[in-house]
């Protein structure tokens, strides 16, 4: 009877140590050496460049039509609630707070996770299981600095101009249903947005979350790719716990950020 | 396959929209333009109580924004609270009301 439970045990641990710690050790080793080789994504800024088309510029569409959608809502559903306390007119703080502050970052990051770092993943995933990492090291140029730090650095750099973009069309979108659509003050609606939203209070720490997300997704991105099983399994795997786990990352990141920077003072 | 003058200018336009959208967050929404940080002097006040005042509110003298609050803080010899506000040095009044 000990013997099965040591032995239930015993798996137990195994497993957590290959799946978790084992992982975990690596993905920062793996950053760290992300970060060392990355002095030749800015050398050769072209290959940053690159990249930034396909995570930044292709998520454009995505970004803008949810932001405008997400603030539209923002709009319809405040006013419902804030009319019925006679307070229609901070309509514009309700819909630009909760952008800048939140859904902002939050929403932009989740929409970046599974339109740009799933094609990380799945690309540098397919790169090892067509053997073309291998390649590349047999010709003496190193995969981390060529294929992975351009598209790490490619990420940082789009996520906070997208979470910004996604901010400003929601605002638009409020301000459409809000002032357009159901005819709130124009002037107060604006006027009072700009009292109540600091620069460094609320935009600024919002741009920092998103600096935050964009480093946690495409850190997870770069490396599940990087570590993916070279099978073609193995690929969509690695494509799906990406999108997992950034998701998870991204909430949980967002819970201690706020915690952090919104202490309600 | 696109060449490499078409993806600098996406790339361009993107950043460009970007900041642009982070201009129009700072001085649109935020309004960066009108928060004047120089030129104002310091007033301190003592209050038995501040009710719900926090830092960084408006300060009125007549209705009309004239300063924010600074600091708040409890003065441990006189069990008051003491309040710190930045008044616009353009203005001569003394504030009434915060």
């Amino acid at each position: 009877m000990t013997g099965r439970i040591a032995e239930l045990l015993r798996a137990l641990g195994a497993r957590i140590v290959n799946n978790w710690i084992w992982r975990l050790g690596f993905a920062c080793r793996f950053l760290w050496f992300t970060l060392r080789e990355s002095g030749a994504s800015f050398r050769r800024f072209h290959l940053t460049i690159r990249e930034i088309y396909f995570t930044g510029v292709l998520s454009l569409i995505i970004i803008l039509v949810s932001g405008l959608f997400v603030g539209m809502v923002l709009g319809l559903q405040g006013y419902d609630t804030l009319v019925r306390y006679g307070s229609s007119e901070a309509l514009g703080v309700l819909v630009s707070l909760s952008l800048v502050r939140e859904l902002g970052p939050v929403v932009a990051g989740l929409l970046f996770a599974s339109r740009a770092g799933s094609a990380i993943t799945a690309e540098i995933g397919l790169m090892k299981a067509t053997e073309q990492l291998s390649a590349m090291e047999m010709m003496a140029v190193d995969p981390i600095a060529r294929v992975v730090a351009p598209r790490f650095w490619a990420g940082v750099i789009s996520m906070p101009l997208l979470a910004a973009l996604f901010s400003a069309m929601g605002v638009f979108g409020g301000y459409l249903v809000g002032v357009r659509l159901i005819g709130v003050d124009e002037g107060s609606f604006w006027s009072q947005m700009q009292a109540a939203v600091d620069f460094r209070e609320d935009v600024l720490n919002g741009v920092i979350k998103s600096l935050v997300f964009g480093v946690a997704v495409t850190w997870i991105a770069v490396y599940e790719g990087y570590d993916a099983p070279p099978t073609a399994e193995g690929v969509s795997g690695a494509t799906t716990r990406t999108v997992v786990t950034s998701s998870l990352a991204i909430l949980a990141l967002d819970f201690v950020l706020t915690a952090l920077m919104f202490r309600g003072h | 396959m696109m060449t490499r003058k078409e993806l600098d200018l996406w790339v361009g336009i993107f950043a460009v929209i970007g900041i642009g959208a982070m201009l129009f967050l700072s001085l649109k929404v935020a309004n960066l333009a009108s928060f004047s940080a120089a030129d104002s002097y310091q007033i301190t006040a003592k209050f038995d109580n501040i009710g719900g005042l926090k830092v960084r509110a408006p300060v009125k003298s007549a209705g009309v924004v004239v300063g924010r609050v600074g600091e708040i803080r409890f003065d441990n010899e006189s069990f008051e609270a003491v309040v710190a506000l930045n008044i616009d040095s353009f203005q001569r009044t003394a504030p009434r009301r915060s």
